[in-house]
């Protein structure tokens, strides 16, 4: 059967916690249960789950694929055109120094906008379930459970005092 | 939703320390307050911008003019080079701000930090101003260049400059929006269904929910992005550094020039920031964010900052001075002694004697007028020091050799060089409220992340203020 998704408002951090230790306790692991807010809260704050990224990857590999393209662009146009200048050897390090930096700072910056947005999961083409008071400070926590789950996940989310229930299919 | 720091409040006790504490607000407070004036248009807000878009239209009227004259005469694009240093010295800096109290996580930054980001997007404009900038720099075969004659493809001239002015533009919108995120799906869920301002805020908040993983990505993206930031724009100054000043002046060569540029930046892009906060708050209704606090705290950098102006500028000018060559003293000359001097003495009153006889009393730090006014100062001693090292070397008749054999006289701009001035500085504050109208100027998420690490507990006989470190 299909999983659902049933997210519980809470206007307090602390009846959030409280409906996370919950749901923990009834038998619904951390890895699926999330918590949307409207700002960061500290890591560990209501007991959820750390999900794993690797975001400093991106930037290694841009600025990594950036000098290559750089050390290619230079060396590739100093042996092509082999100009000498000032008495200095074709394939010089000093100005091919400043041309790799630029490289290098703007794979790294394109890779660290491309691993944001593909580590945060956006775009995201519709919201789900979702409540527009979090934005307003609300917590949402979201539990995602097969279907005969569902009843024993709201039941959970209202005994811990959420003032509002939604369920996605 | 009650922030318990209100308990202070509704104590009753007659206790010392309360009268300093600025409001504590809720999350939910501070999101409609926003938002409210996010949306808000006001006359004089139109007014404002109607002045600025006057004046960036003359400004660039005054610009097609000068480009119709062409670009031979380097004298003629001294004035057009100095506006382009200054708005990368003073607004383009200001994101710096942002990243570097993001790294210490000082507290205090949370309402600032969006308008210090929001400066930036002034690279756009620079980035467009290099192009004219490039077609007036002679050749550079027979020049001192930063690109030891590296060539560019015939169909891109000039393309490590426009590159590393791209990749800072690239970073500097990136640093923003992604910063932004947050709040711009505060604007979809908040501004009224069918408003176009609505679904741009929707098409650019890109579905963005508040997911832990989200809010961690965010956190540390931020902090890459910053430290990318800081790293291109060092950069970026070195190269006009060196492609418009001292590329432009036969035997000028210092190592420390580029580095007092940067650090001239740190301390334009930080005064820019007070006086936004300044004028936010008196003519915009931010006061509730922009307190005490944010004045007091951002006057310290500031007086660090010009207490290393002249640290940085002794360090150029001693090499120099005990140099002695002929072509040495002819720099001096030109530089700070001759007839740039008076330029040259009023950026050194404006940029480092005033901040530092105004900021060695703590009363005047601690005080929103006083960071203020000495911030409008600097902001004035940077732009004049910017005319001094870019209208100076562009105004020069012979810019190739290996001696400076003159000393150029002063240069008094023309009407054409006072609108491109004017018409430019405007065009880059027309950019920032236009922006500030994409995405709202204070960020919520920030500021309410901070209200949940602040209490205010009874300390002994007085109330203090305890901020959480949650990290």
């Amino acid at each position: 059967m299909a999983n659902q998704r049933i997210l519980g408002l809470y206007p307090d951090p602390d009846k959030a916690a409280e409906a996370m230790n919950r749901l923990k306790h009834n038998g619904f692991p951390a890895e699926d249960l999330d918590i949307y807010t409207g700002s960061p809260f500290p890591e560990g704050t209501f007991g959820e789950h750390e999900p794993q990224h690797r975001l400093y990857v991106f930037p290694f590999a841009g600025a990594v694929i950036g000098f290559s393209l750089a050390m290619l662009v230079t060396i590739g146009t100093q042996i092509s055109y082999p100009l000498i200048t000032g008495g200095k050897p074709i394939l010089s390090i000093p100005p091919m120094t400043i041309i790799a930096y630029e490289f290098t700072m703007l794979g790294a910056i394109i890779a660290t906008v491309v691993g944001i947005l593909f580590e945060s999961r956006i775009p995201r083409r519709t919201l789900g379930v979702y409540d527009e008071r979090i934005t307003d400070g609300f917590i949402g926590i979201v539990v995602s459970c097969p279907a005969e789950r569902g009843r024993a996940a709201e039941q959970s989310l209202r005994a811990s005092g959420a003032v509002d229930i939604k369920t996605e299919a | 939703m009650h922030s318990k720091g209100h308990e202070a409040a509704h104590a009753g006790e007659h206790l010392h320390g309360l009268e300093d504490m600025p409001p504590i607000m809720t999350h939910e407070e501070v999101s409609r307050d926003v938002i409210g004036r996010f949306t808000a248009v006001s006359w004089r807000y139109m007014a404002v911008m109607g002045v600025l878009a006057l004046l960036f239209a003359i400004g660039l009227v005054a610009f097609v003019i000068r480009a119709v004259g062409g670009f031979d005469d380097t004298s003629d694009w001294g004035y057009f080079v100095a506006t382009m240093g200054f708005l990368t010295t003073a607004f383009v800096s200001a994101p710096i701000v942002s990243a570097g109290l993001r790294f210490t996580k000082a507290h205090w930054r949370r309402p600032l930090a969006r308008l210090a980001e929001i400066h930036g997007v002034t690279a756009l404009l620079v980035l467009l101003m290099v192009i004219p900038a490039l077609a007036a720099l002679p050749d550079p075969v027979g020049r001192a260049d930063i690109w030891f004659d590296f060539p560019s493809p015939d169909w891109f001239p000039h393309m490590w400059t426009m590159i590393a002015m791209a990749a800072l533009a690239l970073c500097t919108v990136a640093l923003l929006w992604m910063h932004a995120l947050p709040d711009l799906a505060n604007a979809r869920d908040h501004l009224p269904q069918g408003k176009v301002r609505r679904n741009v805020a929707s098409f650019l908040s890109m579905g963005v929910i508040g997911t832990v993983r989200f809010w961690r990505v965010l956190y540390r993206g931020g902090l890459l992005l910053g430290a990318l930031y800081i790293m291109m724009y060092m950069a970026v100054q070195t190269i006009l550094s060196a492609e418009w000043s001292l590329g432009m002046v036969p035997s000028w060569k210092d190592s420390m020039f580029p580095a007092y540029q940067v650090m001239k930046g740190l301390q334009a892009g930080t005064a820019v920031v007070v006086v936004t906060m300044f004028v936010l708050r008196t003519w915009g209704g931010y006061e509730k964010y922009f307190g005490i606090d944010q004045f007091w705290s951002i006057a310290k950098p500031l007086l660090a900052f010009s207490l290393l102006w002249f640290y940085m500028w002794f360090a150029s000018f001693i090499t120099f001075w005990y140099g002695r060559q002929p072509s040495e003293i002819n720099l001096i000359q030109m530089l700070f002694l001759g007839p740039w001097a008076v330029p040259f003495f009023s950026s050194m009153l404006l940029n480092f004697l005033f901040p530092l006889g105004m900021f060695i009393w703590n009363p005047i730090r601690k005080s929103i007028v006083g960071p203020t006014v000495v911030a409008a100062a600097v902001l004035l001693g940077a732009l004049i020091d910017q005319v001094r090292v870019y209208v100076a070397p562009m105004s020069l008749n012979n810019h190739f050799g290996h001696v400076l054999a003159e000393v150029p006289v002063f240069q008094w701009p023309n009407i054409l060089d006072i609108a491109i001035v004017v018409g430019f500085i405007s065009g880059a504050i027309l950019l920032f409220t236009l922006v500030a109208k994409l995405v709202p100027v204070v960020s919520i998420w920030e500021v309410g992340e901070g209200l949940r690490l602040v209490k205010v507990r009874k300390f002994h006989n007085r109330w203090v203020r305890v901020i959480a470190k949650s990290h």
